[in-house]
């Protein structure tokens, strides 16, 4: 195999695993949050050396990483995913969790 | 040590212009429409004053009465009085006044005065105001009131001014608290507001001439809902008429792009990423963007026209029969744009039952996600001509998709009404604002906001699953003297195919099968997966115009049973992620999922088989 078509195959192999992880990492957020932070904690322990621990402080999931709406990424301003307009104005998520109740109607 | 910022809280009837108010105070872009629900949470951003004063802003759903039940205005109340989990009361409420409308607002103005909280009325809206002849004696205003008062223009440069010199002068330490209200019941508030009007405001008519004139028309019993009926269908014309030659444009640059970038790399899988899954798939659904502007153009503009709400109007009787209600209105309207904003505007819905059936049918709303898939396939499949000289045949097709979408929704809700065992009504009552000339503005920033979270998804979610449909339609490579096409033993082929046996009598070959998968995501990637599916298929790695690949590939029988899938299939996940956290219900997930399912499979079917003996 010559080096031009390793190369590609490398790049590919890249290119899809980043693909993966963001289709993944956008349709079950708290599922890839949780694996962040395992795979974090793993490289954190004491026994590992400088360059692991300081690649799993990077990788450590800065809180909640997404909401489930984020499939469809920013439908206008629905907030799912960034309500957010400016670096200030931001949304709050308990503020859209609205349950329902049923109550019979008065006749 | 840096002081707490000033919070304070925009408060008042729906559509008087708080959030206008809140984006000219701190430069965000929330949305803004002409008619009421468009806020149904709460919103937060800062600013601050020319004094350096940190204020942090609060934009609350609007309310008409501290009395009312619906999941938007309790945030409101909850807000203000301090019982919102984690969030302490504001130091300072700014209530904000249509002064067009000042009958109606005020009587909240004296709810939220009874809290005995710090209180500032921004008369907004005072333009209009003075283009009717309204004069509001802003001291007279202000003495009767028990509180500060400020006139504000919240679409107008500068329009706030008098608010932010007013906010900047408030010392919490000798807080302008409102004193509690002699007025303690309804009757009360409603005499002292005509007290205060016959003191402070002169009117020269209760409703504006210009409105009462187009309502003449546009509400008539006949003419309103053909007004109705022609605008709709005028857009759905334009769309194809103005997007088509755009959308076309852009095609040929990508397959020209394609062309050159494939000459450029080498020989090998990456040249076949390049130009298969980034120009053939990415480039395709990117060529789509024209015609999605071009539908939320005319969308913006019946917005910020006044018009919407009209057509609630005119509509809220046939919704009734159906078992919704004329305020499920805006949030099916808000579906059309996506389904997500159309969910989560039913909490203006007091009712749960009303709430839970407009939850259920708003993602039979045509979202622009579709848009795609169908201008793609009626591209390919609809001939391009007039029907008696004037019709284009392909937008009456896309007005009909439109069509059967809010049909499908009609069906869905007369079934519910049928199954459900309360047969209550209630009436609608919906504030018709006045109309006005939309704004280039706000307008040309609605669009911009749509183009960039299509290009947002483009570029993240539809290509890294472009990439991923690339990657399984590639590999495995071939065997050694494989006899069929090399796409037949990868990933795709496999799945595909059996994915194929229960789609068939739908007329779906496994590509079309197999493109379902992704569009589960994100509708837009069926086009990219078809685009990617097939450019890897032709093996030159050069698709010159998907569409012509599709009539060959594809009956026409085919492509309308997708079109119908596509039209009530239940989709995207996000969707049913937000019906879930709106209800807090599997089942309702569940029985979204089913019913939209089961009528997506019947209709397609339906289509398929009389479809492929007719044509």
């Amino acid at each position: 195999m010559s080096t031009s078509l390793v190369l590609q195959y490398a790049l590919i192999a890249l290119l899809v695993a980043a693909s993966l992880w963001t289709a993944l990492r956008k349709l079950a957020p708290r599922m890839t949050a949780r694996w962040q932070a395992a795979a974090a904690a793993a490289l954190l322990q004491p026994q590992r050396g400088a360059f692991a621990q300081r690649v799993g402080r990077l990788m450590q999931p800065k809180g909640a990483t997404g909401h489930c709406g984020d499939g469809c990424g920013t439908c206008g301003t629905c907030g799912p995913a960034d309500a957010s307009v400016n670096a200030d104005a931001r949304t709050d998520a308990s503020s859209r969790a609205q349950p329902m109740t049923f109550h019979p109607r008065r006749k | 040590m840096s002081q707490a910022p000033l919070r304070i809280a925009l408060v008042g009837n729906p559509n008087c212009g708080k959030t206008a108010l809140f984006n000219l105070l701190t430069g965000a872009r929330q949305k803004v429409a002409n008619y009421a629900g468009v806020t149904v949470e709460r919103k937060e951003g800062r600013f601050a004053t020319p004094t350096g004063r940190h204020i942090q802003v609060l934009d609350l759903p609007g309310a008409y009465s501290f009395d009312s039940t619906s999941p938007d205005e309790r945030v409101t109340h909850d807000v203000l009085l301090g019982r919102y989990p984690g969030e302490a009361a504001p130091d300072l409420i700014v209530c904000v006044a249509d002064a067009t409308n000042l009958r109606l607002h005020l009587r909240f103005v004296l709810e939220v005065k009874r809290m005995g909280r710090p209180v500032v009325l921004a008369l907004n809206m005072m333009d209009a105001a003075r283009r009717r002849g309204i004069a509001v004696d802003v001291a007279t205003l202000s003495r009767e009131l028990g509180m500060p008062v400020v006139e504000t223009v919240a679409v107008q440069r500068g329009g706030a001014q008098a608010l932010i010199d007013l906010i900047d002068r408030v010392d919490m330490n000798a807080a302008p608290a409102s004193h509690a209200d002699s007025a303690n019941d309804d009757a009360d508030l409603h005499a002292t507001v005509r007290r205060i009007l016959a003191g402070a405001v002169t009117m020269p008519r209760a409703t504006d001439a210009r409105d009462d004139a187009i309502d003449r028309f546009a509400l008539h019993p006949v003419l309103g809902p053909l007004i109705l009926a022609v605008v709709m269908f005028l857009v759905f014309q334009a769309v194809y008429s103005l997007g088509k030659p755009l959308t076309d444009t852009i095609g040929d640059g990508f397959s020209w792009l394609g062309g050159v970038a494939g000459a450029a790399l080498p020989d090998g899988p990456l040249r076949s990423l390049v130009t298969d899954a980034l120009f053939g798939g990415v480039g395709t659904v990117l060529g789509f963007l024209p015609e999605i502007l071009v539908l939320f153009f005319f969308i913006l503009v019946l917005e910020e026209s006044g018009y919407l709400p009209r057509a609630a109007f005119l509509l809220d009787r046939m919704m009734v029969s159906v078992g919704l209600t004329g305020r499920s209105f805006i949030p099916l309207l808000s579906s059309f744009a996506c389904a997500i904003p159309g969910v989560m505007g039913t909490r203006s819905i007091s009712d749960p039952r009303d709430r839970l059936a407009t939850m259920l049918v708003a993602p039979l709303m045509t979202c622009s996600a579709r848009l795609p898939v169908y201008a793609l396939l009626i591209g390919a499949f609809i001939p391009h001509r007039l029907i008696f000289g004037v019709f284009n045949l392909q937008g009456l097709v896309l007005f009909a998709l439109y069509a059967a979408g809010i049909v499908g929704a009609m069906a869905v809700g007369w079934v519910m009404k049928k199954l459900r065992r309360d047969r209550g009504e209630h009436a609608l009552l919906m504030e018709l604002p006045s109309y006005r000339l939309p704004r280039a503005r706000d307008v040309a920033i609605g669009l911009w906001e749509r183009g960039s979270i299509f290009l947002k998804r483009l570029t993240g979610i539809i290509l890294a699953l472009t990439v991923l449909m690339w990657f399984i339609s590639t590999f495995p490579a071939p065997p050694a003297g494989a006899t069929q096409p090399a796409i037949d033993y990868t990933i795709a082929g496999y799945l595909g195919r059996a994915l194929q046996w229960p789609f068939a009598p739908l007329g779906f070959n496994w590509q079309m099968s197999l493109a379902l998968i992704p569009a589960f995501a994100a509708r837009e990637t069926a086009v990219a997966a078809l685009a990617t599916v097939y450019s890897v298929a032709s093996g030159d790695g050069d698709i010159v115009a998907l569409g012509h690949t599709l009539a060959q590939n594809f009956s026409v029988a085919s492509a309308l049973s997708l079109m119908v899938w596509f039209a009530f299939a239940p989709q995207c996940m996000s969707t049913l992620a937000v019906i879930r956290r709106e209800t807090r219900s599997w089942r309702a997930v569940v029985v979204s999922f089913s019913y939209m399912f089961v009528v997506a499979y019947a209709a397609s079917f339906i289509t398929y088989q009389i479809a492929s003996r007719f044509v």
